[in-house]
Parts: C-alpha cells; structure tokens; sequence
C-alpha cells in the first residue's frame, strides 16, 4: 500500500502521493514542531457536546464548605445546584443575579441555566450574623 | 522661601495626618463586585501552544535581529517619526477641565453617596475606568494621561491666581540625587492599597485618599516645580509613561528637564537646562505628538538610573504579583502563614500579603540583578554590570503590558460597564438621569474562548517584543557582535521564565482566601 517508506514511517497519509507533500510542505524540525502542537491542540480542545442537566448537592457546615467544590459545567447546560446548611443563610452568585435565602430545617434548590461563560464564586452571606462573606463553591462554565 | 516652608511643613503635616486617619481607623462595610475576576483558567492545550509559540518566537526573532544589516539604528527619536502634529492647546484645554469635573465628581460621590462600591460611581471610576484603562491606553496608544491629567491643571490655575496678587512661587531645583525615589515610595504605598488595604473599595476612604494625594501633588509641585515632580515624584505620570515608552504615539512635552533626571539620574540635556532657566517666565507648555512603530521608544531608551531601576521592578513585579495572589498556590501558603500567625487575629491577612508584595518585589528585583551580573560575565568585558542592569530592564516592559492585557481583558470589558449604570445615578441616591439606572452588565460581552485566546496571544506577542528590544539594545550597545549575542543568552532565558510564569498564572483557577 505505502508508496514512500519515509513518509509511511512518519505516519502520514500514505495514499497521497509522496510528491504533494514534498512540494508543498518542506519537512523540517520547524515544521514538524508546529504539526505536532497543532495536534496537540486539536485533540485536547473541547469539541461541541450535548446541553445536559447536572445536580449538584453542596453542604455547608457552619457556614462555609472544607475546600469549595467546583462545579463544572458546560454553557447551555441546566444546573441544579441541592443545598443543606447547618445556618441560616443567603448564597449569591453575582453575575447570575441570584440571591437565594436557605435555612438549616429544609434543603433549599436552586435552578439555574449556565448562560454566562466564567469561573464565578457563589457566596455565602450570613442572614444573622455581621457582613462579609465566604466562598461555598466555585460554578465553571466552560464555553461550548 | 518663607511661603514654600511653610505650605511645605502644612502640607505634610495635613496628609500624613490624613492618611493615618484613614487607614488607622477600623473598616465598616466591605462590600464586592469591584475587583473580582470571573476568568476560566486557560486550558492545558493553549498554555503549551503558548509556552511552545513563545520558545520558538524567541529564536526565530533572535536570528531574524541579528541577520538583519541596519540592526544598529535607533528608533524612537524625533528623526524616526513617521508624522508630527502638534497637538491643539484648546483641546487639551478642554479634555483638561472634562477630567477636572469628573475628579472632582468622584471625590464628592465617594464622601456623600451610598458606601456599598458597587452603588458609587467612585470605585468603579478609579480601580477600572482610571487604573486599569489608562493602563491599557497608555501601553497601546500612549502617554495620554500627560495631557489629560487634572491635577497640574488646577495646579497651573492655582499660579495664575496668586500672580493676580503679586504673590509668585519660587520651586528650588529638584535634587538630582532623589532621582526618581519619591515615585518609587509612593507608587509602593499605591500597589499596597491596590493590592492588600482591604478598604480600597470602600468610597470614602477612595475619596479621602485622593484628596491627601491632591494634597501632597500640590505642595510637591511648589517646592520644586511642576514638571519635575510630575517627571520624578508622581508615581502615576511615571508608570503610565513607562507604559506608554511602548505606544506607538509618543508626547512630548516641550521641557523635557524633569523627564531626564528621573530617567538618566542627571540633567544631561542641554534643552533641559535651557527650559530650566525659562521655567520661570513664560513658556508655553505645548505637547507634541510623534509617530513611531510599537515598542520602539524602549529601543530608544538610554540606560536609565537606579531609581527608575528599582521603580520598574516594582511595576512589574506588581501586576505579576496582582494575578499571583489569586492562584491556588498563593492561597496555600497564605492558610499555612494563617495558621502561624494566630497571635495576631486581626491583621494576619494583612500582614501576610503585605510581606509576600514586598518578598514578590525584592525576589523579581534580585532575579533581574543576578541575571544583569551573568548577562555582564557573559558578554566577556563588553557590558559592565551596572550597564546591563540600567540598559536591559525596559525590555521586560512588554511582557508586563501582555500580561496586563490577558489579566484584566475580561474585568475591563464586564466591571467597566458598571459605569452605563453609575452614570445615571452616580452617588447611590436612586436617581435616573439618564434612564440606564436599573443597567445589568452583560457578562459574555465576548466568549470564554476568545478570551483564552486573547490572553495567550497578548502575553505571547509580549514576549517577542521583549525579545526583539532587548536584542537590538544588546547590538546597539556591544559593538562586537559576537559579546552581544553572548549577553542575549541569560537574558533571554529570564525572558522565556517571566513569560512561563504569566502563562501559568492565567492557566490557574482564579481562587480567593477564605481564612483558615
């Protein structure tokens, strides 16, 4: 099938004729190089996928969670996020415009559509106690 | 003498007494949205790309510079400009009074308007529209905060009025030996309150910052005249004009005195010494505006003076250290110093991050320096060590602009239109002027992706710049060359590490302290 020994060893497309290839792409270190990045880059790239519907459940404990979760989601995604708190809290997610309001007695859920592309904290506000606030989770939309 | 003594001791007196005023007194409300990021950290694929592309850059651009045959010709000067208009007095006149009226407009939201930040016009105005946008305009277009700076303005308004009554300042000549010193300090306080005072956002503290700041200018262009205070004491005039030796406008204001003391640590320009002898009387402060390729005024750029030295370190290693702090890593050494420190509950995140800025800024300046020294040995007694140090630090420039463009692209284009909204109702008191009160920003103005892209590219495209000055001011100043591709080696392996570390910030997920 391999018309070109050299090329077959490299891997290319052995049916093209060796020609084209000497003639239009001069193989070199340079080039090799950059073919091999670009590869790279291709693979690793994220290609379009489905908008699917993920839950999340996020406990918080005394007002704050050990190490924040990530929430990883992909924009155009439906986001549930399940909440239980040991505090009374409110938990905002700025750029999401959401402000929710969440009590130890029931678990609060929140709903959400990942429009926004970013890495946002979602901040918790004590209801009672005094201002300042602490980052529960982080939400990451990565782009289609 | 008597006057200046007085309004000197006055003024000093006022504004320390203010500053510890303000930032002694223990801090109310600290409310969000200024200063947050929401950047994705870049993906592992575009930061190898990145990585990779800069690394071949630095080659291709090294053999490309040291092939090309008119490679010992400066740029920069008047002589390389591509076209020159002087710039209309009227118009900068009247851009003048424009920034005037919205200083002042931002002083008396942040003392009188609503405190949350994000419901004043103040914080928005100075941390993005001011800081981060001037930035930008002065690496990509030029010095134009020298034109429309207010403060010598009121300042010129100030002289005019006393010499209605007969009354006429008499600055002392500006010290050769303070250098640009006083900008160093002051511009170390500034990147304090950018970077670790955790009221920075808080209106009236902004307000009452700036008005000490108005003070001290006032009182320093007294004492020693306008233009070099603005040249070698006003931290922002010389890091905006740092910034803008890479634009490819270059202003030029008529004296050019202060500027060379600050930059060369002496007056050596005879024009210099001419505008000082007229500085007195009448000359007209007219700016001129000059054409040049990007990044040729730091081609252009003589060795600079160990304070000017000292004071790029600082703004360099600032805006690194601005996206280091938000890094996981950074957040893991800061909750083990947490946890040390429990002695002092209340100011251990203070102190902590005051110390890693400090520890930050003296870890890039002794790189830089270890470096000038291999840089000098590697050049075989072409290059002293004092030479390499003054000559090859304003090539590290461009890496900072591209790494300041990747860091806040997105903050400047979403945070930024917290002004459409501010406009309408600058001091919080639920005024619609202009019917853009209840304005949201829009959060995805461009793609996650592009903004990827943007940032690698930007940092990247940084990096051959600095690696294309750096070589031309090797060949510009080693006339064997051989030494001078010599001293490109150490350089240019400082360059490729400072590019790797901004690559790497921007791939970390932006992470704030939580305490503990």
């Amino acid at each position: 099938m391999f018309r070109d020994n050299s090329l077959a060893e490299f891997g290319w497309q052995a049916t093209t004729p060796s020609r084209f290839w000497k003639c239009t792409l001069k193989e070199s270190a340079w080039t090799r190089a950059l073919i091999r990045l670009l590869a790279v880059f291709l693979l690793l790239t994220p290609t379009h996928t489905w908008a699917e519907t993920l839950t999340f459940e996020v406990t918080i404990r005394d007002g704050s969670t050990v190490s924040p979760p990530v929430l990883r989601a992909r924009k155009g995604d439906s986001i549930v996020i399940v909440w239980s708190t040991d505090v009374p809290l409110v938990i905002h997610i700025h750029p999401y415009q959401i402000e929710q309001e969440m009590t130890p007695d029931k678990p609060a859920r929140m709903d959400l559509l990942a429009s926004i592309s970013g890495r946002f904290p979602v901040e918790a506000h004590f209801a009672s106690r005094a201002p300042g606030h602490k980052v529960v989770a982080y939400l990451e939309v990565l782009p289609p | 003498v008597k006057l200046n003594c007085l309004a000197h001791m006055a003024g000093t007196v006022l504004t320390g007494s203010i500053l510890l005023a303000v930032l002694l007194t223990p801090t109310g409300v600290f409310g969000h949205g200024i200063g947050e990021r929401y950047d994705l950290p870049v993906p592992l694929s575009l930061w190898l790309t990145g990585g990779g592309a800069a690394i071949a850059a630095s080659f291709v651009v090294a053999s490309v510079v040291l092939k090309s045959k008119e490679a010992r010709t400066t740029t920069g000067d008047a002589s390389a400009a591509l076209r020159m208009m002087v710039v209309n007095p009227s118009l900068s006149r009247a851009l003048q009074v424009a920034t005037f009226l919205l200083t002042l407009l931002v002083v008396i939201a942040g003392l009188i308007g609503d405190q949350t930040p994000t419901h004043n016009i103040a914080p928005v105005m100075v941390w993005v529209i001011w800081w981060v946008g001037m930035a930008y305009l002065s690496a990509l277009v030029g010095d134009i905060w020298s034109i429309i700076n207010p403060w010598p303005f009121v300042f010129t308004g100030f002289e005019n009025f006393a010499k209605q009554f007969h009354l006429r300042l008499h600055p002392r000549r500006y010290p050769d030996r303070l250098g640009a010193w006083p900008a160093v300090i002051l511009f170390g306080a500034f990147s304090w309150i950018e970077l670790v005072y955790d009221s920075r956002a808080e209106p009236s503290r902004l307000a009452t910052l700036m008005v000490g700041y108005s003070i001290m200018t006032w009182v320093g262009m007294m004492l020693f005249g306008r233009e070099p205070w603005l040249a070698c004491a006003d931290p922002f005039a010389v890091a905006f004009r740092t910034f803008a030796q890479f634009a490819p406008i270059e202003v030029r204001h008529e004296c050019e005195l202060a500027r060379s003391i600050a930059w060369r640590g002496g007056m050596t320009d005879q024009r210099g010494v001419q505008c000082a002898a007229m500085a007195d009387s009448k000359v007209a402060y007219g700016s001129v505006i000059l054409f040049r390729p990007y990044g040729s005024g730091l081609i252009g750029s003589k060795a600079i003076s160990p304070s000017m030295l000292v004071f790029i370190s600082l703004l360099l290693s600032t805006v690194t250290f601005d996206g280091f702090l938000a890094t996981p890593v950074w957040n893991a050494l800061e909750g083990y110093l947490f946890r040390m420190l429990s002695e002092f509950p209340e100011s251990r995140v203070t102190i902590i991050t005051t110390a890693g800025l400090i520890a930050f800024w003296m870890g890039f300046l002794g790189l830089y320096l270890a470096f000038a020294e291999w840089m000098s040995r590697a050049a075989q007694g072409a290059l002293s060590f004092s030479a390499a140090a003054r000559l090859f630090v304003i090539a590290l420039v461009p890496i900072a602009i591209g790494y300041n463009i990747a860091h806040y692209f997105t903050y400047l284009l979403t945070e930024g239109q917290l002004v459409l909204k501010l406009a309408s109702d600058p001091f919080g008191f639920g005024w619609n002027l202009f019917g853009t009160a209840r304005y949201h920003p829009n959060y995805e103005l461009v793609g996650g992706r592009f903004t990827w892209y943007v940032a690698v590219f930007a940092i990247v495209i940084g990096h051959v710049f600095a690696v294309y000055i750096a070589h031309k001011i090797a060949l510009r100043e080693i006339a064997d060359r051989d030494k001078a591709l010599r001293s490109q080696v150490p350089m240019l392996l400082l360059m490729i590490g400072y590019t790797m570390l901004s690559l790497w910030i921007i791939a970390q997920p932006v992470t704030q302290f939580n305490g503990g």
